[in-house]
């Protein structure tokens, strides 16, 4: 066993295989950060220049790159309020408060809980690989229903202020994702005969436009002077004691949190980030900052996230279905190295597997190394004037938007989405649960099909299932909730009315 | 928000019209085999529910308006330019190439959001189009859109 | 003297962007990226002859700097990504995938598009289907297995990838010949089936060699039978189901693909293609990267000779179907 380890352990630290994990990472960093590139789109570009430096470095480059992607993200979240990814939307939430007065130390904590949740993920895939696997195959058609619910009702709960709303948001998210053509029949669903919209409403554009170009609107509209910035002075960049024992139970738990959704296949960081918020959030002892700046509520998304990456390693691995989009993409350089997915595949090909994970951990190191080296850098970029910032983001939405699929109609449906979604942003309709419905829909309407067809036309399936039934309750109650405390402070409300007067 | 509200409400509600009349024709075999117009209907008829409720908590909520969307404030004057310069940035990618509209672009937003330097305001455009097209074009290989003139 | 300036300045930018944009030009073919559509996820059966192939070109086929991309856009059994292929641009760049699924869907009346659209570039695969069942399933043969569906009729699942796939049809040829009843559960791919008996979600699949290898060598599932009348070098273990059943003898189910382009592609492009994956099929490269994932060298008949069987499975299809 340990000839395997030393095996692969030399060859991931030979100078050639550090240096593209290096430059993977640094690749990754700048794809993820930049709103409207994403980290899919960075896997695929990359993925031909791996396949010409041959051997693991090709696939050390991809972890690189999938690590730093997801990192990335957070960067712009925290500074401009414009996550680079969907994954790092949530870090918006306390991160942009924070770091108007501390950009510095919103940055440090993003960066020590990203580093550590794909760290964690990485000893997750080494030692629980096998059985994490076995957790991917009981989720069947029922339990993926339950779970896009439970996605769903766990994003509505704390987007904004009217919880129906939220709701609303999601109904439309999902309703958007049923343009296309219909998988279970072939047939085209609101397409209107036209071409673009048989491809379905691509979620890249509407994400881009609802988060990065709605955003820009709204620095047009602010039109703050930028005198001020110039005199933030910039603080240690390593996070303070005070802070790593606040958010230390944070990291940890959200870590976990990724990693299973990591290794569930289908799911990826957009969801754990926000899993793992709501859920730092509901477990807080005083949970009053959330949303103002607490610094829990830049740890949880952001390790959440990155723990997906090792955890999305496991169904890859083992099954040979990817746990995310990103490791979607990796599959095909993986096989192409001779790596052959299959539950025997940390016996009969250790070595390989050895490399993955050590290459997973130094990629992991790399990211955290050029995060915090870069932290200085990175504040700079909030004291750019908004009047270059500004349409510089915007050439960014429209080249990464076209980048997708090389379609034209693609910026033009950006545009259109952004706008719509600034209104809406202003009447206080929150995006995230729009997203997540245009990104769960085709999930949980596939699997209600299925899982129809698997119970012969009976619902009594979803709650014999016991993952299903326990999901699809924690979703009900959880949407219930507020509603129910609505209806009681009502009362209480007509109450109080009563017996005053 | 109180107007807007009812403005969305009615959306909701004609698109939820919309989703069942539109998969009317889909076929439907029995709960064992939904075929593809099961959910859509379903959606539909869930923003119908939403758009009778979004009226009626409207309707109902003795607050007075918070957020008010006033169309005349120098701010949204601001945003309903920069609408107006990406309905001009389609049309000029459309036709003439994204580098060109890409540059008007820059140029506009520049000056709206009160850039007046005129060094600044023609470096940056330049700036990054060159810096785009290195990337994305010569490094990447990626085609952006020429536009039906090239 | 702004507005002079003004226009000056408009004039010198359309001048330059005129020389930017028209650098783009008239250069030799290829002189940018060629993007590959493959209606079908990374990692399964398609996917993974289109990358074997496309990694394969020998150096210096294509000019440096110029790589084959895959865009994967799944999808409506693949529905999705030949929509978009045939609405590509036929400037010789866009190249897209012909295979049975596309076919078959056609048989079935959800698409007008034809194969004859498109002109075939070079063979990634051609071979029959396996039968799957889980490696704990009541039954060890293909006839155990046959009586066992007749026992239970509409009980036994069978995971496909949607309607008008071959994955279903392979089950459809033998269930109306042999007078069975099945119950078909969509997924979303031959991984997701196949991950499906391992799970017992379902009962049984019938999808090509190149996902199921891992779980077949893991001893997960077992392979009951091939989908053809003939066994396979392969897997000489496995019978052919036509050569156990009178009924199955003439029933050939193949998963096949084809590289293809649009038949408006000027002709340079289409010979330069079909030259540069000759190339890659002859070497040594290639065929360790199909061994590797148990996929069987097809020999490539040549524009009309391609196009001649894939008229000739039409009507196989048509004559199964209808």
């Amino acid at each position: 066993m340990m000839e395997y380890f030393v095996s692969a352990l030399t060859q991931v630290v030979q100078p050639l295989n550090l240096a593209v994990i290096l430059l993977g990472t640094i690749v990754g960093i700048l794809a993820g950060a930049m709103p409207g590139l994403s980290s899919i789109m960075a896997l695929t570009i990359v993925t031909p220049f791996t396949f010409s430096l041959g051997g693991n470095s090709g696939i050390l480059m991809l972890l690189g790159v999938f690590c730093g992607a997801i990192y990335g993200g957070s960067i712009t979240a925290i500074l401009i309020n414009t996550p680079g990814t969907a994954n790092s939307a949530a870090t918006c939430l306390d991160g942009y408060p924070m770091s108007r007065h501390s950009p510095g130390r919103a940055l440090a904590i993003s960066t020590m809980a990203s580093t550590f949740g794909g760290l964690f993920s990485a000893l997750a895939l080494f030692f629980t690989a096998p059985m994490l696997a076995k957790v991917a195959l009981n989720f069947g058609a029922p339990e993926y229903f339950a779970l896009g619910i439970f996605g769903l009702s766990i994003v509505t709960g704390i987007s904004s202020k009217s919880v129906f709303k939220g709701i609303i948001g999601a109904i439309i998210g999902l309703a958007l994702a049923t343009v296309g053509i219909d998988v279970i029949s072939g047939q085209p669903r609101f397409a209107f005969g036209s071409v673009y919209l048989m491809g379905g409403i691509a979620y890249i554009p509407l994400l881009i436009g609802v988060y990065a170009f709605a955003q820009g609107l709204t620095l047009i509209e602010e039109k703050v002077t930028e005198k001020a910035k110039k005199d933030i002075k910039l603080e240690r960049i390593l996070p303070t004691w005070a802070d790593i024992k606040k958010t230390s139970p944070t990291i940890l738990g959200c870590s976990v949190i990724g990693t299973i959704i990591g290794a569930i296949p289908g799911t990826g960081g957009d969801i754990a980030s926000w899993l793992g918020y709501t859920q730092a959030k509901r477990f807080a002892k005083d949970s009053s900052q959330f949303g103002k700046g607490d610094p829990r509520g830049i740890a949880a998304p952001e390790s959440a996230n990155n723990a997906v990456s090792g955890g999305a390693l496991i169904p890859l691995l083992t099954l040979g279905i990817p746990g995310d989009a990103g490791s979607a993409v990796m599959l095909g350089a993986l096989m192409m190295q001779g790596i052959i997915p299959s539950p025997l595949l940390f016996e009969n090909q250790p070595v390989q597997v050895y490399i993955i994970i050590f290459g997973l951990i130094a990629a992991n190191i790399c990211m955290g190394l050029l995060g915090f080296g870069g932290i200085r850098i990175f504040s700079k970029i909030s004291g750019v004037p908004k009047e270059i910032l500004t349409p510089i983001i915007f050439v960014f939405c429209c080249v990464g938007t076209f980048c997708m699929n090389h379609n034209v109609y693609d910026i033009f449906f950006m545009l259109i989405a952004g706008a719509v979604g600034y209104f809406l942003i202003k009447l206080d309709f929150a995006m995230p649960p729009v997203i997540l419905g245009l990104i769960l829909g085709p999930t949980i309407e596939k699997n209600l099909q299925k899982a129809l067809v698997l119970s012969d036309g009976s619902f009594s399936i979803f709650f014999t299932h016991p993952i299903s039934c326990v999901l699809i309750v924690i979703a009900v109650v959880s949407l219930m909730l507020p509603l129910i405390t609505y209806f009681v402070k009502k009362k209480q409300g007509k109450n109080e009315e009563a017996a005053a007067e | 928000m109180k107007k807007y509200n009812y403005i969305v409400a009615a959306v909701l509600l004609v698109v939820g019209i919309g989703m069942i009349v539109g998969t009317m024709d889909f076929p439907y075999h029995g709960l064992s085999d939904i075929g593809g117009g099961f959910w859509p209907k379903l959606l539909g008829g869930a923003l119908l529910l939403c758009s009778i409720g979004l009226a009626l908590e409207t309707a109902l909520k003795k607050q007075p308006d918070e957020v008010t969307i006033d169309f005349r404030s120098e701010g949204m004057k601001r945003v309903l330019i920069a609408l107006g310069i990406m309905v001009v940035f389609s049309v000029l990618t459309y036709i003439l190439g994204f580098f060109v509209g890409t540059f008007f672009m820059v140029i506009s937003c520049a000056i709206l959001l009160g850039e007046r330097n005129k060094v600044k305001l023609l470096a940056i455009p330049v700036g990054v189009i060159v810096f785009i097209y290195v990337v994305f074009e010569m490094v990447l290989h990626t085609n952006l859109p020429a536009g039906i003139l090239f | 003297m702004k507005l002079r300036k003004i226009i000056a300045m408009l004039t010198a930018t359309a001048m330059a962007a005129a020389a930017l944009t028209g650098c783009g030009g008239s250069k030799e073919y290829p002189s940018q990226n060629i993007s590959v559509i493959c209606p079908y996820s990374a990692g399964g059966t398609t996917d993974l002859c289109v990358r074997g192939m496309t990694e394969s070109i020998p150096d210096g086929v294509l000019p440096s700097g110029v790589n084959i991309t895959v865009n994967n856009v799944t999808g409506g059994a693949g529905l999705v990504g030949a929509n978009q292929f045939r609405n590509s641009s036929s400037d010789g760049y866009t190249l897209g995938i012909v295979n049975c699924d596309l076919v078959l869907s056609k048989v079935n009346g959800n698409t007008d598009i034809s194969y004859d659209e498109f002109t075939p570039l070079a063979c990634l695969m051609k071979q029959p289907n396996l039968i799957l069942v889980s490696a704990d399933a009541p039954y060890d043969t293909f006839e155990e297995f046959v009586e066992y569906a007749k026992a239970h009729p509409g009980e036994v699942k069978v995971g496909n990838t949607g309607e008008g796939t071959l994955t279903k049809l392979s089950a459809q040829s033998f269930e109306q010949a042999l007078g069975l009843e099945f119950t078909y559960v969509n997924y979303d791919g031959d991984t997701n089936s196949i991950t499906g008996v391992v799970a017992g979600e379902v009962d049984m699949t019938c999808c090509s060699a190149a996902p199921a290898i891992g779980q077949l060598t893991a001893g997960t599932i077992k392979a009951l039978a091939i989908t053809d009348n003939e066994r396979t070098e392969m897997f000489p273990d496995v019978p052919a189901m036509g050569e156990l059943y009178d009924e199955l003898k003439d029933i050939r189910i193949l998963t096949w693909v084809y590289l293809a382009i649009k038949n408006d592609a000027p002709e340079e492009v289409v010979t330069y293609l079909q030259d540069a994956f000759a190339q890659a099929s002859a070497t040594e490269e290639f065929e360790e990267t199909l061994a590797a994932f148990s996929i069987m060298p097809a020999e490539f008949e040549g524009t009309d000779g391609a196009l001649q069987f894939m008229q000739e499975q039409y009507e196989f299809y048509d004559s199964l179907i209808n």
